[in-house]
């Protein structure tokens, strides 16, 4: 927009000026140059700040921060208070009006949720699935204040829980397993003949500390963080800080003590870290690291960085052939898949049926040790809405997705076992 | 014109009190949360040194001890380099050099926690673990502190340390370079105009009138290491003990409270001890500062008379 070439170099001086101006704001933010001048400068400068900025300007600036502000503070809420926008009628389930589930809780759920939201909106466009992996503790005490309409928990609410809020409603939609996993390079079990790498004995030993009691003797551990023939003398024990649905399963349902550990205060070769991912990433970059972590997280890792193994415990039949498991599920719903999968499966299936159908007489399968089997479970308080109990029905009978136009259910995808493999 | 500056007075009273409100209503809510706790466990609070949820035990010994020594240590390594650096920048450096170590510096304050965190994690722990720590053992290893007793942790108090330093140092360089430029010309002359050299000079001249500003940007660095979470509890390996090296894990308080918020959030007496460690490191914070500035006027007195 050059009328005149005059106006056109009063244009580049200006924008020179400028431009240097700018260069001086950024690379030399605060002060002119030092050298040479003289008391002058901080009074200068002092004056310089009083000019920066015109009153004007600032009250503009504050209007636009208030501003934003109360957007971000709007758009927060709104992706909290789900009762709004559960008036919204199926007119107007555009995607600006959608009515919307929030579940909140298990790390270990979390991707299941993901997976069925995305189906289920497809399948009902005007519902929309929204998911907050927060852990499952958390997870519990946002459903009983009413902040989400589902809770998400890899284990069953306790006693305690329950008397804080005696509302609840538990909806088991699938179970996991706990698998003890090792460094690959350098791990912490030596060989020894027979169908497990580490022996029971050994494992509570090397995760007890001097106070930890055993819940059916209600006596101290005999030997408590000493290492035994199965394990190597340099071994690391790895723990759960953040105390998690797993680590609870693994420590009470299996080794059989009284309480979970987050952390060993009598063992400094030891480390506690947070989350099933940094509990396989420490592992598999720690030497004669043993930890414990969630199946899916750990097939995540052998099939992707491939720096852990999972170790076959005594009381499981996972022995050194099976220690790498494969890629993914070959076929949909049992067709093709793994042993070990079927061997935790089994022992899934006869913990369903004794603990949520009621049948005493289920058979208890031996495959693979009970205690390292977790439910996965939806939490209501009371009774859900139709739209709700819609939402875990169709959860509880394990949709397929589509990947690559192979058919899987979102339960085997995330190497978790669904109602419908278990019932 | 009158009406208009009040206004604008008003505006900017409003939001300074904002601030000292938040501040307060902070404070006053830490307190009210963690009062049952405290009220149960008493002194034995700071003395005890087992944390049990199930025994209804907790004592923040441990965490606090290890807090401090991580907090020592990460200054110990960020002060020298920071304040040598801000030398260098205020007394030496050419202005072009000024120029573009400056706005360097300046911008890794603004890498988030996390940020540092993996890095340290991810790529400093490797060689840490496999090179650095070997290294001090086998040249220092006769000296206790420097014995490497975990060879095969990538997590620890060195790394820890490191990377805390790395994140504080900006900010020591920064706001003592600024103190040390601010020290009037006059002073700088004048000392010239006397015969002393350029090290003289800045050994009893800059040093001891910028000596507030420079102790105001380690307090500063004290406090973000105080109250580092993050990276701290993906480098420390949260283990309850009291270090006898340099190469053992700690758990420091911030790193308990990250640790076991979510999951004990529904639990009332959890969260309120939680809430609690929150009390202590803030109290313990308030007496650093206050400590600092007592060192901060003595010094000047010193210098005055």
């Amino acid at each position: 927009m050059n009328f005149t070439g005059t106006n056109s170099v009063a244009n580049q001086a200006i924008s020179k000026q400028s431009l240097n101006k700018l260069y001086k704001f950024f690379l030399n933010p605060s002060t002119t140059s030092r050298k040479g001048e003289t008391a002058m400068h901080a009074t200068m400068k002092r004056m310089n700040h009083d000019m920066a900025v015109s009153p004007i300007v600032a009250t503009l600036v504050l209007i636009v921060v208030a501003v934003i502000g109360a957007v971000a503070v709007g758009t927060i809420m709104g992706t909290f208070s789900s009762d709004v926008s559960k008036q919204a009628n199926a007119n107007q389930a555009g995607s600006a009006a959608q009515s919307q589930i929030l579940i909140a809780g298990s790390t270990t759920v979390d991707p299941i949720t993901q997976l069925a939201g995305k189906i289920y909106t497809a399948q009902n466009p005007g519902v929309k699935i929204v998911s907050q992996a927060t852990g499952s503790g958390a997870g519990l005490q946002a459903v009983g204040q009413g902040i989400a309409d589902i809770g998400a928990m890899s284990e069953n609410p306790s006693s305690a829980q329950l008397q804080q809020f005696p509302n609840l409603k538990t909806y088991q939609i699938g179970s996991g397993a706990i698998v003890v996993i090792t460094n690959k390079a350098k791990p912490a079990n030596t060989t020894v003949a027979g169908d497990y790498n580490v022996s029971f004995a050994d494992l509570q030993n090397a995760f007890s500390s001097g106070s930890t009691k055993l819940s059916n003797t209600s006596q101290t551990i005999a030997n408590p963080h000493t290492l035994g023939n199965t394990l190597n003398a340099n071994t690391v024990t790895v723990y759960r800080a953040d105390g998690s649905g797993t680590a609870d399963s693994f420590f009470t349902n299996y080794l059989g003590f009284t309480a979970k550990l987050t952390s060993n205060p009598d063992e400094a070769n030891s480390l506690a870290v947070n989350g099933n991912p940094m509990m396989v990433q420490t592992v598999g970059s720690t030497n004669y690291a043993l930890g414990f972590a969630d199946y899916g997280d750990a097939i995540a890792n052998i099939n992707g960085a491939n720096s852990i193994v999972i170790l076959g415990v005594q009381g499981s039949q996972l022995d050194s052939t099976y220690h790498v498991l494969p890629a993914t599920f070959d076929g949909a719903l049992g067709a093709g898949t793994t042993k070990n999968w079927n061997y935790i499966r089994s022992t899934a299936k006869g913990l369903y049926q004794l603990n949520v159908e009621g049948n005493s007489g289920a058979s208890q399968s031996t495959n693979w040790p009970a205690g390292l089997i977790r439910p996965l479970n939806y939490i209501t308080n009371g009774a859900p809405n139709s739209q709700i109990q819609n939402y875990i029905s169709f959860v509880q009978s394990n949709p397929m997705d589509t990947i690559n136009g192979q058919k899987y259910g979102i339960f085997q995808e995330t190497n978790n076992y669904g109602i419908a493999d278990l019932a | 014109m009158k009406q208009h500056t009040d206004i604008h007075k008003g505006i900017f009273f409003g939001i300074a009190g904002i601030t000292a409100f938040l501040v307060l209503a902070i404070i006053g809510f830490l307190i009210y949360a963690a009062a049952p706790v405290l009220k149960l466990s008493g002194i034995g609070f700071i003395t005890g040194s087992v944390w049990d949820y199930d025994t209804h035990q907790y004592g923040v010994l441990i965490f606090l001890i290890d807090t401090v020594i991580l907090t020592l240590l990460t200054l110990l390594i960020a002060v020298p380099i920071s304040i040598f650096t801000a030398i260098y920048l205020a007394e030496w450096a050419p202005k072009w050099l000024e120029n573009i170590l400056r706005p360097i510096v300046e911008l890794l304050v603004g890498i988030p926690s996390v940020v540092y965190g993996l890095f340290g994690l991810l790529i400093l722990s490797n060689f840490f673990m496999n090179y650095l720590d070997p290294f001090i053992d086998s040249v220092l290893g006769f000296i206790p502190l420097f014995r490497n007793n975990h060879p095969n942790f990538h997590v620890g108090f060195l790394i820890t340390a490191t990377i805390l330093a790395v994140m504080v140092i900006p900010t020591i360089v920064a706001l003592s370079h600024d103190a040390m430029r601010e020290v009037s010309c006059e002073y700088r002359e004048a000392s010239m105009a006397l015969g002393a050299t350029r090290w003289e000079t800045l050994k009893n001249v800059i040093i001891p009138v910028a000596f507030p500003g420079i102790v105001t940007a380690v307090v500063f660095a004290m406090m973000r290491a105080m109250g580092e979470t993050m990276a701290v509890v993906m480098l420390m390996g949260n283990s309850p003990v009291i270090p006898v090296t340099l190469f053992d894990p700690g758990y420091t308080m911030t790193a308990k409270i990250l640790n076991d918020i979510m999951f004990y959030v529904s639990d009332p007496e959890a969260r309120a001890a939680l809430f609690g460690i929150a009390v202590v490191l803030f109290f313990m914070e308030i007496l650093a500062v206050a400590g600092v500035r007592l060192i901060c006027a003595w010094a000047q007195r010193r210098t005055q008379s």
